[in-house]
């Protein structure tokens, strides 16, 4: 029988939400077998084979550290069906048990921390170009020269997505609070 | 000759691991075998049993087995360090578990 392949778009700020449609397709029986970005290329299945989870790795997919720990995954069971940056979307058959990549709170809490710190680091980013824009238009202004309102224009977008990126960091490091108080009466 | 503290407590997660490294075992029958011992209670996520295999072989309380560049899977064993590790974590849970029947001793 010809495999029959499905390509969706979709844009996710939030992990967790992303896993959580990931799930739900393969419950319908759409099953992700690539992964680009935002292009989500999924395959017809048996509805509910197969479950899904995200893995923010420390670097690169591409770097040998990555490598080993993928090719660990493997070993355990867990293939890897889609990298992006530091992003692996890995899977596991339902019938081989539950998908928990990490059983302990002290992971689960430098999950949170590998991740919280990339939105923070754009954040900043955004942040500090936004202010150089702004001191660019400011310096225009008093000049005297052509004003333009591109640098104004700009500071005003970068400080926006600035803050939609710190906003991103924030349910993370709630959860990562959550988690530690947990750590205080329980070893995991 | 140990060079770690003997005050500090090791994770269910790292006591297993080691115990189940008598003889060479790869991660899959690490976990499987964690899994046997504590009749299910205590399970290794890939994620958590590679941070902790490595960090054992970074302490070398346990050591790569074999021939790790032909064979698909590594293997791993415990080290003589490993073993007087598992002694005084046990020498511990001995005093934990006999404070706690004196406790229970003295309200049942």
């Amino acid at each position: 029988m010809a495999k029959q392949f499905f390509t969706k778009w979709r844009f996710f700020y939030n992990y967790e939400k992303e896993t959580v449609w990931l799930n739900k397709m393969a419950q319908e029986g759409y099953l992700l077998v690539d992964y680009w970005w935002t292009r989500y290329t999924f395959e017809k299945g048996i509805p509910g084979s197969y479950v899904y989870a995200l893995e923010f790795l420390e670097h690169m997919h591409t770097h040998p550290e990555s490598q080993q720990y993928i090719a660990f995954l493997e070993e355990m069971g867990v293939e890897v069906v889609g990298r992006y940056m530091h992003w692996i979307s890995v899977r596991k058959k339902t019938e081989d048990g539950p998908l928990e990549l990490y059983t302990d709170t002290a992971s689960q809490i430098e999950k949170l921390n590998r991740i919280s710190k990339w939105w923070i680091s754009f954040s900043i980013l955004e942040f500090s170009i936004g202010l150089f824009e702004l001191m660019l238009s400011i310096f225009t202004a008093i000049s005297g020269e052509t004003h333009s309102v591109f640098p104004f224009t700009t500071f005003v977008l970068l400080t926006f997505f600035g803050f939609v990126f710190l906003l991103q960091a924030i349910p993370l490091l709630y959860k990562k609070k959550q988690l530690q108080a947990k750590s205080n009466i329980y070893e995991k | 000759m140990s060079d770690y503290n003997e005050r500090i407590a090791l994770t269910e997660g790292v006591f297993y691991i080691l115990i189940s490294l008598k003889e060479p075992l790869h991660g899959y029958g690490i976990m499987q075998n964690v899994e046997k011992l504590s009749n299910g209670r205590v399970s290794l996520g890939p994620g958590t049993l590679y941070g902790a295999l490595n960090s054992l072989l970074d302490k070398k309380w346990i050591t790569a087995w074999g021939n790790t560049v032909n064979s698909r899977k590594k293997e791993y064993v415990i080290t003589d360090t490993g073993i007087e590790v598992i002694k005084n974590e046990l020498s511990r849970l001995e005093e934990l578990i006999q404070n706690g029947r004196i406790f229970l001793g003295g309200i049942i």
